[in-house]
């Protein structure tokens, strides 16, 4: 059984815990407004909001509904397009009709509620902002031209939002409906019915895979619910070691300034990562257990040679990421236990990352080739280089040859050359084989040239 | 005016199929489909599925009273595959239970044996082995065997073009329920009721009056629910038949991509030949469609590429072959463009082809060539109201296309890394079903006494807003506020033997009916107005603003007070009319005629900017000079345009369908299968109207918008194509549409090796 809020109710649900919220949501409580466009959080026509209270204050994400578990929102507040609904339009709806941004209307609703999740969540109110939380929406129809203009209109009618008073401001600006006042209040006393966390055959974090690849499995499978376990949400260094815990969303690494500061350019590559809907919920444990050949989070803790700490019965283990990977979706990981968290080493200021991603759309796409080098370069030499190439084959592939062939070197045309002969000499692309060495090869390119930008012109390309 | 439906679907409120209020006893259904590409059926065995819980039957084709047939066109396509199956993802069975998830989860108990039979999936493989859906088809003009001699430069190659999944966002589906004596009452996403009652009639062996389709509008079509809306309310409704309970059949995402059909795939052998001045003297292009295992709408998608074979050009020798190609791939159908897009790409490949090898800019060729006033089109109509040379010649002036060029190559010289890439478009767009017969159709307007009026047309809104031109048509032909007007759902007994919403052809044919409709009415009001006002000359009175107006000057009669004074005097407020476009013809004996009420042009001009390391590319802008003719709302029209681009440019860009070996498709979801999404549109679009007016055929003057924009997608490729050549003059040059990041990274560096 599961206890939340939807919208301005209390709702208690018997479904399993493993059931997908949209099920609930347009099922039970005959909610048509979220609507199940793709089922794998690819279309986003199924978003809502979840909020909870959070250090003492209202904090909401969108989420996709078709791959959140029932577990997952025990006691939390689940916001669907009718809890958004107030006697008239409100300005983001406006807009949309305003600006003719709406079609068949079939996507509508997904937008609009990535819009509530941007007015209550957003520290800058831009049109670049706002493009990114609704950049997990498609829509068939308007081509997004009609869209970026209604963007435009919201965001400049959040001008003077009161920061400090978020909700109520929103309430005032006729954004939200006047339930939301007092929702903190009832949230905090509302009683969780409480999911199984400590023991389970199959782990469920963010579920975001899970809820996709197995959805029948999943609703039938004895679960433990990992995903607010807070020894499993923290970003710490101790010690000159940096301690990831494996329930951290993607989300939570992009925003995390322990994270950002050790790699300034983290944004930018995990906006490279799902949308917001799905960068909500996977999380840094999920995408290294998945054992996927492609996961973009595991491409960058293989690049930091991080270690991987297990539990099991209350003992620990720990194990190197780099040799983690052994066949498709296969890891070493053992039966029972659960992935704590990622262990690595600060970089210094002589450290730098690097990461690429292909995919057949920019964005909101798997790669098919992903990789990612951490190095350490003093005075120009490269000392150490640690490398992590995805999709050529059933693992994600540690570059070794390629590492030594770059240790001691000055980047250069030289070393490009010889490193990318020992890359291409130590891979063996499965499908593609063409595109996907040629991808090898740019992308090392762009990593030695992100390194050193006057080291290597566009002609050893050629 | 604004969408009409704008606020119920901000505010999330609207009903498709699936959010129907549930009946009492609603069954659900789950399509079991066939796993093998090409075999005879061997074994069907759904007893262990049928024994299961929850499980009320397995609906086969041993279950059909009737024809198990659905072919519209050519009566090739079973419900049900009875002896062979055809295509991965063919229907073999449904499944019915008492709730969705045994319905899906039974279909795994069902046993399907079959003796293999040998696959086709490429369409050239399926011509050398003479597998057609229809005899081949050639519309010519001119002389073309002997045109080569006088040609300059003749150029010959190969191109193609990939199917396309609609991904309109409300997949297929149907909810069906029994009344009274055997009638069914049937809510379908579809673009064609009427091709839905048809189907069940045939079915379930019913006389067609007794199955009524309610559609209110469905979540996105683009041509895939034109006739492929059909089985799945079939199938459901032959399970209500069977079982005599309401049933509701809505396909799961990855259901609807593998097993419903697409934009088809075409190979084209093309020769083109020119002259020195740049004038094509010579074109003769053979097509080969991939239509998948049935025909569906192939012969008239065919048909339509056989129309626009020459683009928007005049060739004077001009020959178009297209073959129908059956494969064992999904029924492949209508998608907007129809045809037209795969034609004109070709066209614009060859003369890509032959300007590069003249040394010449491709824009010169296309400029020389434009068809103008008076030009006979290879199918024999003559071009009138010709705007083809006007829409180029305005984008070149308002956009600024020399200053563009300009711009690019200055930053081509100073760039490395990145490099632009500039590609015009014209667009000439054949408007009409090309089916003569299907250019028809109904409006049945009621005035109510309180003076509110319902419209019920034949037209299906998906989107384009057909639905609020059609309130348009009667606030302005009745003169009153928008806010009495009310669209109805499209219903088959309201509105028999409506057309299909398809062609680009709904807002003027139905617009038109609506229009006769509401004349009729306002009439018989304005008789009524003349007598209230004792004035003998109806001509006198006029009625605008909800008013009566007698010589111009307003009257004390409103529209209130004259619908009620008309019901009085025992005058029909109500009104039935029928439109069926005058003067168009087509003879198929010949391959000549009419057939098109007038043609839309446009010109679009694209640039992009290529990321020559990582072979990504972004769409700059898109500046378009379009036909609109006089719209009647310019708003909705923009929104058309805007949206049928970006399928364009999916098409012509990320938008590929890549099969595993067996047949099955590798891009089978949203995952694998990548639409456009908000980072993909370009970053401007700029859209003028060319400011002439319209046809009179157009409802208003306004012209038709649905299709035709789709086609500015093509200078996508072309545009892709110049970066590439400014990075790398020898890159490989294919003509193989879409340009994924794949093809456009390995043509950069065609001399790449491995060690």
């Amino acid at each position: 059984m599961i206890r939340l809020m939807v919208n301005d109710r209390e709702v208690v649900s018997d479904l399993p815990p493993g059931t997908p919220v949209v099920d609930l949501l347009r099922g039970q409580l005959r909610m048509h407004g979220t609507r199940a466009g793709c089922r794998e959080g690819d279309c986003g026509a199924c978003s809502v909001l979840v909020g909870e209270v959070r250090e003492g204050r209202l904090h909401y994400q969108l989420m996709g509904s078709c791959m959140l578990p029932l577990g997952n929102v025990d006691g939390r507040h689940v916001v669907t397009i009718e809890g958004l609904n107030r006697a008239e339009l409100t300005p983001v709806q406006q807009a949309f009709a305003d600006m003719r941004a709406i079609q068949c209307g079939f996507c509508t609703p997904g937008f609009i509620v990535a819009l509530a999740a941007f007015t209550l969540q957003a520290t800058e109110f831009t049109a670049e902002q706002a493009t990114i939380a609704v950049a997990g929406n498609l829509c068939r129809c308007t081509g997004y031209k009609s869209i970026q203009r209604a963007l435009d209109v919201v965001v400049q009618q959040l001008e003077g939002i009161d920061l400090d008073d978020r909700v109520g401001w929103l309430i005032e600006h006729r954004f939200l409906p006047e339930y939301f006042r007092d929702m903190e209040t009832r949230l905090a006393a509302l009683q969780p019915v409480g999911v199984c966390t400590d023991r389970g055959d199959t782990i469920i974090s963010g579920a975001s895979d899970l809820l996709v690849q197995c959805p029948d499995e999943t609703r039938a499978a004895d679960l433990r619910f990992v995903h607010h376990l807070p020894r499993l949400n923290r970003v710490e260094v101790v010690d000159g070691r940096c301690h990831v815990g494996a329930a951290l969303t993607f989300n939570d690494l992009r925003h995390s300034p322990v994270m950002t500061r050790m790699f300034p350019d983290l944004d930018e590559y995990i906006q490279l990562s799902g949308s917001d809907l799905v960068r909500n919920m996977a999380t840094v444990g999920g995408n290294i257990v998945n054992g996927s050949p492609i996961g973009d989070q595991s491409i960058f803790f293989t690049a930091q040679a991080a270690t991987l700490v297990f539990s099991r019965d209350g003992q620990t283990r720990e194990a190197p990421i780099r040799e983690f990977f052994v066949g498709y979706k296969t890891t070493a990981i053992e039966p029972g236990e659960l992935l704590e968290e990622v262990v690595f080493d600060v970089p210094d200021e002589h450290t730098r990352y690097s990461f690429e991603k292909i995919s057949k759309r920019t964005h909101l796409d798997m790669a098919v080739v992903n990789s990612g080098v951490r190095a350490r370069i003093v005075d120009g030499v490269i000392e150490s280089a640690s490398y992590a190439v995805g999709g050529l084959g059933a693992t994600i592939r540690v570059m070794e040859a390629t590492e030594a062939a770059l240790v001691g070197k000055r980047i250069s045309t030289r070393t490009f050359q010889e490193a990318n002969e020992a890359a291409q000499g130590e891979i063996t692309p499965r499908s593609r084989p063409e595109y996907k060495r040629l991808l090898v090869r740019q992308q090392l390119f762009l990593h030695l040239q992100r390194f050193a930008p006057d080291a290597l012109g566009v002609e050893v390309l050629r | 005016m604004k969408h009409i439906e704008s606020t119920i679907h901000a505010r999330g409120e609207t009903h498709y199929v699936d959010d129907l209020p549930l009946r009492e006893g609603t069954l659900f259904g789950a399509v079991f489909d066939s796993p093998f590409a090409h075999g005879r059926i061997t074994r069907l065995d759904t007893s262990a599925a049928e024994a299961m819980d929850g499980v009320v039957a397995v609906i086969t084709h041993r279950d059909i009273p009737g024809e198990n047939q659905i072919g519209s066109i050519i009566p090739d396509e079973e419900l049900f595959a009875e002896h062979e199956v055809h295509y991965v993802g063919m229907p073999v069975a449904l499944v019915v239970a008492e709730d969705l998830d045994t319905a899906r989860a039974a279909r795994k108990a069902i046993v399907l044996e079959i003796d293999e039979l040998p696959p086709v999936f490429d369409e050239r493989e399926a011509r050398a082995k003479e597998l057609f859906i229809s005899p081949p088809r050639t519309f010519a003009q001119g002389s073309v065997d002997t045109a080569w001699h006088d040609c300059d430069v003749v150029v010959s190659g190969t191109a193609a073009t990939g199917g396309q999944e609609h991904v309109y966002l409300e997949t297929h589906g149907a909810y069906v329920w029994p009344t009274e004596d055997g009638a069914l009452k049937v809510f379908s996403s579809t673009q064609a009721p009427w091709y839905v009652q048809k189907g069940i009639a045939k079915v379930l062996d019913l006389p067609i009056h007794k199955i009524e389709v309610d559609v209110a509008r469905i979540g996105g079509g683009f041509g895939g629910k034109e006739d492929q809306g059909t089985p799945w309310a079939t199938m459901t409704a032959l399970a209500v038949q069977c079982l005599g309970r309401p049933v509701k059949l809505v396909l799961h995402r990855l259901e609807d991509i593998r097993m419903s059909g697409k934009r088809h795939p075409y190979s084209f052998d093309y020769r083109i030949g020119l002259t020195r001045d740049l004038k094509i003297r010579g074109w003769d292009v053979t097509a080969y469609q991939n239509a998948g295992a049935s025909a569906d709408v192939s012969p008239a998608v065919m048909e339509r590429t056989l129309f626009h074979g020459c683009g928007s050009y005049f060739i004077p020798n001009a020959r178009v072959t297209v073959y129908s190609c059956r494969t064992n791939l999904p029924v492949n159908t209508a998608f907007r463009g129809f045809g037209a897009p795969q034609a004109m790409y070709v066209m614009e490949a060859a003369i890509t082809a032959a300007a590069t090898k003249m040394g010449v800019d491709r824009a010169e060729v296309q400029r020389a060539n434009l068809l103008t006033e008076g030009d006979t089109f290879h199918y024999g109509q003559t071009a009138t109201l010709c705007n083809a040379g006007a829409c180029w010649d305005k984008a070149a002036d308002v956009h600024g296309l020399a200053q563009l060029r300009a711009e690019i190559d200055e930053f081509n010289r100073t760039h490395d890394t990145h490099k632009k890439g500039l590609a015009l478009f014209p667009l000439c767009f054949g408007i009409s079903f090309t089916k003569t017969s299907l250019n028809q159709a109904g409006s049945l307007v009621h005035v109510y006494s309180d003076g509110s009026v319902s419209v019920t047309t034949g037209v299906i809104e998906m989107g384009q807003g057909v639905n609020t031109k059609m309130a348009q048509v009667a606030q302005q032909t009745l003169g009153i506020d928008a806010g009495r007007i009310k669209v109805d759902t499209t219903n088959t007994t309201r509105i028999a033997n409506a057309s299909p919403t398809a062609a680009s052809s709904g807002a003027d044919l139905n617009g038109k009916a609506t229009q006769m409709a509401c004349e009729a009415i306002r009439g018989r009001l304005l008789r009524t107005a003349a007598e209230e006002l004792g004035c003998d000359d109806v001509a006198a009175v006029a009625l605008r603003d909800e008013r009566v107006f007698l010589h111009g000057e307003p009257t004390d009669l409103t529209w209130k007070t004259l619908v009620m004074a008309t019901y009085e005097k025992r005058r029909s407020l109500s009104e039935h009319a029928w439109y069926a476009t005058p003067g168009i013809d087509f003879d198929k004996g010949v391959e000549k005629g009419s057939p098109f009420a007038y043609h839309s042009y446009g010109t679009a001009i694209t640039t992009v900017t290529l990321d020559c390391v990582r072979g990504t590319y972004v769409v700059d802008a898109v500046r378009i000079v379009h036909d609109f003719g006089s719209s009647i709302n310019e708003g909705i029209d923009r929104g058309q345009i805007e949206g049928a681009l970006m399928q364009g440019i999916g098409l012509m860009s990320i938008e590929e369908l890549t099969l595993y070996p067996d047949g099955s498709l590798k891009t089978s979801s949203l995952a694998s299968y990548k639409i456009p999404d908000i980072y993909t549109a370009p970053g401007e679009v700029d859209i003028v109207p060319l400011g002439l007016d319209g046809p009179p055929r157009a409802i208003f003057g306004s012209k038709a918008v649905g299709e035709p924009p789709l086609c500015y997608g093509i200078s996508t490729y072309f545009a892709v194509q110049a970066a590439m050549k400014a990075f790398n003059p020898d890159c490989t040059i294919r003509y193989e549409a879409p340009m994924t990041y794949q093809q456009c990274l390995l043509a950069l560096y065609p001399d790449a090796r491995w060690g």
